[in-house]
């Protein structure tokens, strides 16, 4: 095994008084696709914040890319892990080119301007995301898909060997979700970067995911490769719902099936929406 | 779930805040606290009178000067700063709402600034005088100044966005009040009779002005809490609230519309009255934390304007006595310390 | 940057330089644009170059150096912020300085309301103002247990320019007239007689900012991102946000240390520099502060030609010059964005 892209020890957080992360222990191996999943609010989200220095542990140790978290500077971490927000935010009248362009920070100096590797890495990003035709479109006036992919696009053009999104297939229909993940297998397997991702869509964390971390309420109930997390026992568990792995005719991956709640699911209380 | 965390997504890196006590809980006792404001409000003065006194004059009958000054002067003033306080919390509360900016208040729309045109003018030029005249004067320069305005805003985009209606509206009301400056700078004497006007206050107003302010506060929360539903499901974006049936532009051209309504209902009643229309709704969001619902804090916000211009007022009238302190000014002092209390208290909340 | 643009911003540049020229022949001895041009050059008569020299361009050269601070602090807080509708006011820095002057007035005053020291103690009075309660704001935001971001600090610098509102009009009403209607010309700002040794003052400023708003040029065109997706592209959110807010507190303390609380500018400036440039070209920053300059010299030059013997306040007539312009681009600016 290499050496970890990101290692949790102990590590807790919280926003105000509610605890999001609850001492929890996490190994992410380097170069792989990595899926976090888990119900709304079992601290997903804010794992990935917290290996990414966008939310301060409370507690315990955060290693991300060899080096304690606290170590990092923005630019040399941004160097290493790119991050795609879960609702990132920019002024309408910004121009896709320009928007991905802004991906380029990291790498440009205090005296240069635009240099032909910012250029290249732009274009490169947008041909990738299939936006050649949009870049001088104002991103105020892009459809959702569209703009998800302008996202996407500024965080490749940051050109770090790994990659964090937070729900990128959010605002997606399925076709451009299948899109999306497609891309970050493609990165993965022929730019060997390595790729974290939150997804809500547990079909498409066990079709695409070398490995899952599964969170119920702030901590761990399960990770490792894909095949040994997602199995009907453990889904069942951290979701409160029936499920089935079916076997689908000329597909080599079983597909979930969630079922209707058993009686036992209201005794228990639990909440498949929860 | 989903919809709260799409409520605060706006702010970005948002913490979430727990609701501390329920909804009636705070209702309670902000009215117990307007209560007991309005209370001493009757009280307090150049003159301190006995509880006795108070309700004699309350009740009628006797023909002393103490009931006279109690009827005619610490009632109105009482009503007034009430109505006022709530007419301009409530518009506040409803342009922080519409533009999801903090920095909104009624003043942006240009009212205070119409209102105080359209008096200077009717008095400068016109030789108008008497509170009711200028009361009307300043109700139809408020209300001139925010059709101008939406004309303004509505002519750059169909969406009336947010952004260009308040933009509109700083230019308008700057331009206005730039012009009612030049006027006053050249003709001296009329500064001098409309500077208590201009400064804003409910002294010597008389009960008059209520026939205004009562029915546009009325009409301003009532359709605040029809509006309400609309209003919760703007504060996502534009999109996610057409996505669910809102129709976004008339919720907001109709909300601005009452904002600007109750805006100008308390500048008819007491001239323009700064501070307050901004720093209501942020009390009020704050003591109640991010409960999705616009209604409750209408409520909350109306409560605690009262409460805050009647207190304000009693504080105006003691501090440099015999004189009377400008409102907007006392405002400030009382505000301030207890928004700075409440924001330490509190993370961001999601307008 | 594109052609079309640096012409707009050449455009914008030669515009100033004919108001320049035009305010300077306007006055109590009118002048015509060729004895100015002449006199600026050296080659008019002794007393065109007294006039202008000494009497004029201080004054003017004042008035274009303060819309252009006021107009770069307003951009810098606009991107900040995040907010369109920040402005120069919003951070406490003008009320602050006007608490400073109706202090100085105050405490400085005798019995018969004379000044016992000189009156070109004032600004030095507005720039401590502005910078005590600039200070009060960031030091409030830094002990804030329950977080940092823009929006707190637009709220603490909202509620201090308020409380420093409120202490002025108290002190105003509770000082003598006198020194209230002098105060008041203060508040709404005006230029007033210039030396040329305020304009080096005001020149040093901006000098010293113009290279380092250049070296942090990316910086901030980055912090238009949210400050999530700022901080994941390699930006140093926090130092780079108090960076430019530092900057823009001094380039606001700046110009109303020697101008008063021009209002306006700050806000305005800025987007009409957007609707003409747009707000991610080289030459936002340039176009902003060439429209700042410009509005406070229109305003300046039409206070003292407009009512003569009579001088209003310049602060009075920025909003007149500059409304019906501003709302111009923004009606245009619909065939652009639509």
């Amino acid at each position: 095994m290499p050496d970890p892209l990101a290692q949790l020890r102990g590590a807790s957080a919280c926003y105000d008084a509610n605890v999001a992360l609850n001492a929890v222990d996490i190994d992410l191996p380097e170069g792989r696709i990595i899926a976090l999943c888990g119900p709304n609010g079992s601290g997903k989200s804010t794992a990935l914040r917290v290996m990414r220095g966008l939310h301060a542990p409370a507690a315990g140790q955060v290693e991300v890319a060899g080096r304690p978290i606290s170590d990092w500077t923005a630019r040399d971490l941004a160097l290493q892990i790119a991050m795609l927000s879960q609702s990132p935010e920019a002024p309408g009248e910004l121009s896709v080119s320009d928007l991905v362009l802004l991906g380029r920070f990291a790498h440009r100096g205090r005296f240069g301007g635009v240099s032909k590797s910012d250029t290249q890495a732009r274009d490169r990003a947008l041909a990738v995301t299939e936006l050649e035709a949009l870049r001088d479109r104002p991103i105020g006036q892009l459809s959702g898909g569209q703009l998800q992919r302008a996202w996407i696009a500024m965080t490749l053009a940051q050109d770090a060997p790994r990659i964090f999104l937070d729900e990128p297939t959010n605002h997606l229909d399925i076709a451009h979700a299948f899109e999306v993940l497609d891309l970050l297998r493609w990165l993965n397997r022929s730019e060997a970067r390595g790729i974290v991702v939150v997804l809500h869509d547990l079909n498409m964390a066990m079709r695409y995911a070398d490995h899952v971390v599964l969170f119920d309420k702030g901590r761990i109930a399960a990770q490792g490769a894909t095949r040994e997390v997602m199995t009907e026992i453990t889904i069942e568990r951290v979701f409160g719902i029936r499920c089935r792995l079916v076997s689908i005719p000329g597909q080599t991956l079983p597909t979930l099936v969630p079922l209707p709640k058993s009686e036992r699911a209201f005794d228990t209380g639990q909440d498949a929406a929860e | 779930m989903q919809d709260a965390k799409l409520l605060t997504k706006t702010i970005g890196n948002v913490n979430r805040p727990t609701m501390t006590h329920p909804l009636p809980a705070h209702l309670l006792w902000l009215f117990l606290t307007l209560a007991i404001s309005a209370a001493a409000s009757l009280h307090l003065g150049l003159t301190v009178y006995d509880p006795a006194t108070v309700l004699g004059a309350l009740r009628g009958g006797d023909e002393t000067e103490a009931s006279l000054i109690i009827a005619t002067l610490r009632v109105p003033r009482t009503l007034i700063a009430m109505t006022t306080g709530a007419a301009l919390a409530l518009s506040g509360l409803l342009m922080q709402t519409v533009t999801r900016n903090p920095l909104a208040e009624p003043g942006l729309l240009g009212i205070n600034a119409g209102a105080a045109f359209a008096v200077t003018i009717g008095v400068t030029l016109f030789g108008m005088s008497g509170l009711f005249a200028i009361g009307l004067l300043a109700l139809c320069g408020a209300v001139a100044a925010t059709a101008l305005v939406f004309g303004i805003a509505l002519s750059v985009g169909p969406a009336a966005a947010p952004a260009n209606t308040l933009l509109a509206g700083v230019t308008v009301a700057a331009m206005l009040g730039s012009l009612t400056q030049v006027m006053l700078l050249i003709d001296e004497t009329a500064m001098e009779s409309l500077l208590f006007w201009l400064m804003g206050g409910f002294a010597d107003r008389g009960i008059g002005p209520l026939w205004i302010g009562v029915p546009v506060l009325t009409l301003g929360l009532a359709g605040t809490l029809l509006l309400a539903p609309a209003l919760d499901a703007l504060r996502l974006d534009d999109d996610s609230a057409r996505s669910i049936g809102v129709h976004v532009a008339a919720t907001r051209l109709a909300a601005l519309g009452l904002g600007a309504l109750l805006a100008a209902g308390a500048v008819a009643m007491a001239g323009p009255v700064v501070f307050l229309g901004l720093v209501a709704p942020h009390l009020a969001r704050r003591i109640c934390g991010p409960t999705p619902s616009v209604a409750s804090h209408a409520l909350l916000a109306c409560l605690l304007g009262a409460t805050l211009a009647v207190l304000a007022d009693i504080v105006a009238r003691l501090i440099v006595a015999p004189g009377e302190a400008p409102i907007g000014a006392v405002l400030a002092l009382i505000g301030v310390p207890v928004l700075v209390a409440l924001l330490r208290k509190r993370a961001e909340v999601a307008l | 940057m594109t052609p079309l643009a640096a012409s707009r911003l050449t455009l914008t540049g030669i515009g100033l330089l004919v108001l320049l020229v035009v305010a300077t022949g306007h006055g109590s001895s009118a002048m015509p644009p060729l004895r100015v041009i002449a006199a600026l050059l050296g080659e008019g008569t002794r007393m065109d170059e007294v006039i202008v020299w000494t009497l004029r361009l201080p004054r003017i050269c004042l008035a274009v150096l303060c819309g252009m601070a006021l107009a770069l602090a307003g951009a810098l807080l606009q991107r900040v912020t995040r907010n369109p509708m920040a402005a120069p006011s919003i951070l406490g820095v003008t009320d602050g300085a006007a608490f400073g002057v109706v202090a100085f007035l105050w405490v400085f005053s005798d019995a018969g309301n004379s000044l016992t020291v000189s009156i070109h103690w004032q600004p030095m009075a507005a720039a401590l103002g502005a910078f005590a309660f600039a200070g009060i704001v960031a030091v409030m935001v830094r002990l804030d247990p329950a977080g940092k971001g823009p929006l707190r600090m637009i709220l603490y610098g909202v509620a201090l320019a308020a409380l420093a509102k409120a202490m002025v009009t108290l002190m105003m009403i509770l000082g003598p007239v006198y020194r209230a209607s002098q105060a008041l010309t203060w508040i709404t700002g005006s230029v007033g007689a210039a030396h040329w040794s305020d304009v080096m003052i005001l020149a040093a400023g901006l000098l010293l900012c113009v290279p380092v708003l250049w070296l942090m040029r990316h910086d901030l065109r980055q912090l238009s991102l949210d400050p999530e997706s700022a901080f994941s592209s390699g930006l140093s959110t926090g130092r780079s946000q108090a960076a430019f807010l530092a900057l823009s507190v001094l380039l606001t303390a700046l110009a109303v240390s020697q101008v008063g609380a021009v209002g306006f500018i700050g806000l305005i400036a800025p987007h009409a520099a957007r609707l003409l440039h747009g707000q991610f070209t080289p030459g936002y920053l340039a176009s902003t502060a060439l429209i700042g300059g410009a509005l406070l010299l229109g305003a300046d030059t039409l206070a003292r030609t407009v009512a003569p013997p009579l001088e209003l306040p310049a602060g009075a007539l920025t909003a007149l010059v500059g409304a019906p312009l501003f709302l111009w681009l923004l009606m245009k600016g619909r065939a652009v964005h639509a």
